[in-house]
Formats: C-alpha cells, structure tokens, sequence
C-alpha cells in the first residue's frame, strides 16, 4: 500500500464515525448477552505490516478468536479477540447461574463462536446501513492460539487494521474487535468513502 | 401442546432458546435440528406448529430451508431468528411472510417471537 493510497484526514475521521456507530451496535448485543455495559475505546485506524500487527498483540498468550468474511464492494475479514480466560468469562456470563464449569468449559467453543458471529454481525449489519449496501458474512470460524495463529492473513505487505477495545464494565475483561483490509479491497474502501463524504458535503 | 422446531448450528443458542420456551410453555414439545437437512428430515415426523430458524447456517441457509418448508407446513408459524441485522435480510423475510427477529437469544427476544406465535392468524 502505497503512502499516497492512505487515507486523508477526512476519510479517517468518517471511517472513525461509522465505525464507532457499528461498535456501538455490537455493544449494544454483547451487552445484552453478559448483562452489564460495554465500555467502549474510540477506533484506532493503523496501517501495518502483518509482522508489527503480531508484535503489537503479542502481550496475549492465548487468543480466542473469532473471525467472519465480509464481502461486497469490498473485502474484509471481521474478527472478534478475546484472551482465552476472558472467553471464558464471557461464555459463563451468556449462560448465566447453574452450570458447572465442566459444562462451561464444554460449551465454550461453540458458545464463543455464537457471541463472535452475533457481535459481528451487528457491526457489520450496521455499517452496510451507513455504506447502503447489503454485505455478504461468512459463517464464523474459531480459532484458539498465539496472536500469529489467529491473525493469519494472505497479504504480507501492509493492511488497513481497525482496532476497537471492549471492556466489559463488571468483570473488567478485555477483547478486541478488528477489521482487516487488504490492498486491493482498501483501494475500493477508500472510493467508497469518498463517494459517501462528497455526497454529505454537497 | 404445540411443536416447535428449533433450527440453529450453535448448540448453545438452540439450549438458550429451548430453556426460554420451556420456561413459559413447559408442555410445548421441542424438537433440534443442527442445519436444514436435518430439520427437513425431523419435520415430517414431527410436523412443528412453530418453526424457530436461524439464517447463517452450514449447507442451505435459514432463508432456502423456509422456501422449502412453507409449502409442505402451510399453517405452521416461522420466524427467522439471525444475529444478520441488515436491512436487505429483513426484506427476504418479508419477501417470504414471515417474521425476523434479531439475535441475541434474550428473554426479550425470544418473548417476542414466542408473542408472534402466538397471535391469531
């Protein structure tokens, strides 16, 4: 990706809005789902190699993820990136008191790939409102292990890396809600912001 | 008593869904399917009142397992319950007469399609 390629201020600073009214739909679910409320970062938009994303999120061991395609006018790959015991956590929180955590521990795969898909989903869901477009989602795939495992990207050169922080109020757990452009699809991305900030500003 | 089909690849969201039910219909029968072959395999046996169906689902999605049911089930109720919140998902349901409902499965949630079902035709 090429520096002229990158966004301009004002393409960032919409990119930044739409998302943040995304993550506050995803919230809006997780927080349903753990019951207690969603505290939200404001986006960081970074441009990086695949070699300094994995630096920068090493400070994890083990990493649940769970990841789902995003097609349309562009492509993206939507991720949701919990540590491994805050999954957990959250799994427990979803299905609330009587079950042990034999049966937790049981249900936690399948249970964090529902809360992955329902969150994403609901970001997803409401940026192709503010794009007008109706966005295809793949089926979300889990995926546990260090952040290179999960992380796994095609393109080695640099991608567009959106990056939301989410804590949830109670039980001060972290996780992450990433989106991962490539060059190809951020050229498209970039077009389609424009066309959207020209049609706001005429 | 009624039947109700509950179709949906997350086993934890058909357990959540199944317990809500039970809760408010304890007589009500529950029948799970895991995706749409095995809910058109189970259906005949078990000709659901209700049929509760997720969209995003390995092999034919909620949407295409619907067209299939409706005119096998003409006086059976379905809802289309999917963490997909687009517009344009909502509209294919529309398109087909019936019900979508967002994810995630919450008492409200599921209330509301267990409300829906409810109401006369």
């Amino acid at each position: 990706m090429s520096k002229t390629n990158l966004l301009t201020e004002l393409e960032q600073d919409y990119l930044v809005e739409l998302f943040n009214i995304g993550i506050g739909k995803a919230a809006d679910s997780l927080s349903q789902i753990v019951n207690q409320e969603i505290i939200l970062s404001v986006p960081t938009v970074e441009y990086i190699t695949i070699d300094d994303l994995n630096k920068k999120m090493a400070e994890h061991q083990d990493i649940c993820s769970v990841s789902q395609s995003v097609q349309g006018t562009f492509s993206a790959n939507s991720m949701l990136l919990f540590p491994e015991e805050s999954s957990l956590e959250i799994v427990k929180k979803m299905l609330g008191e009587g079950y042990s955590n034999e049966t937790i521990a049981e249900l936690h795969q399948e249970g964090f790939t529902e809360i992955g898909n329902i969150v994403l989903n609901a970001c997803i869901g409401s940026l192709g409102q503010s794009f007008q477009e109706e966005f295809k989602v793949g089926l979300p795939s889990y995926q546990i292990g260090s952040i290179s495992k999960v992380l796994q990207t095609q393109e080695q050169e640099n991608i567009l890396f959106i990056r939301i922080n989410l804590m949830l109020s109670e039980s001060k757990v972290h996780g992450y809600l990433v989106f991962l452009l490539e060059s190809l699809s951020f050229l498209q991305f970039k077009n389609m912001l424009n066309k959207m900030i020209n049609g706001l500003l005429s | 008593m009624k039947n109700i089909m509950i179709v949906d690849d997350s086993r934890v969201s058909r357990m959540m869904i199944k317990n809500i039910v039970l809760e408010q219909y304890q007589d009500w029968k529950i029948i799970e399917a895991g995706n749409a072959k095995e809910a058109l395999k189970l259906c005949t046996e078990h000709k659901p009142d209700y049929f509760s169906i997720d969209l995003n689902m390995p092999g034919r999605d909620g949407l295409e397992l619907i067209e299939l049911l409706k005119p096998k089930f003409k006086e059976s109720k379905f809802a289309l319950l999917t963490a997909n919140i687009q517009q344009a998902t909502h509209e294919k349901a529309d398109k087909l007469g019936i019900q979508s409902f967002n994810k995630p499965v919450t008492l409200e949630s599921i209330h509301k399609m267990l409300g829906y079902f409810n109401e006369q035709n």
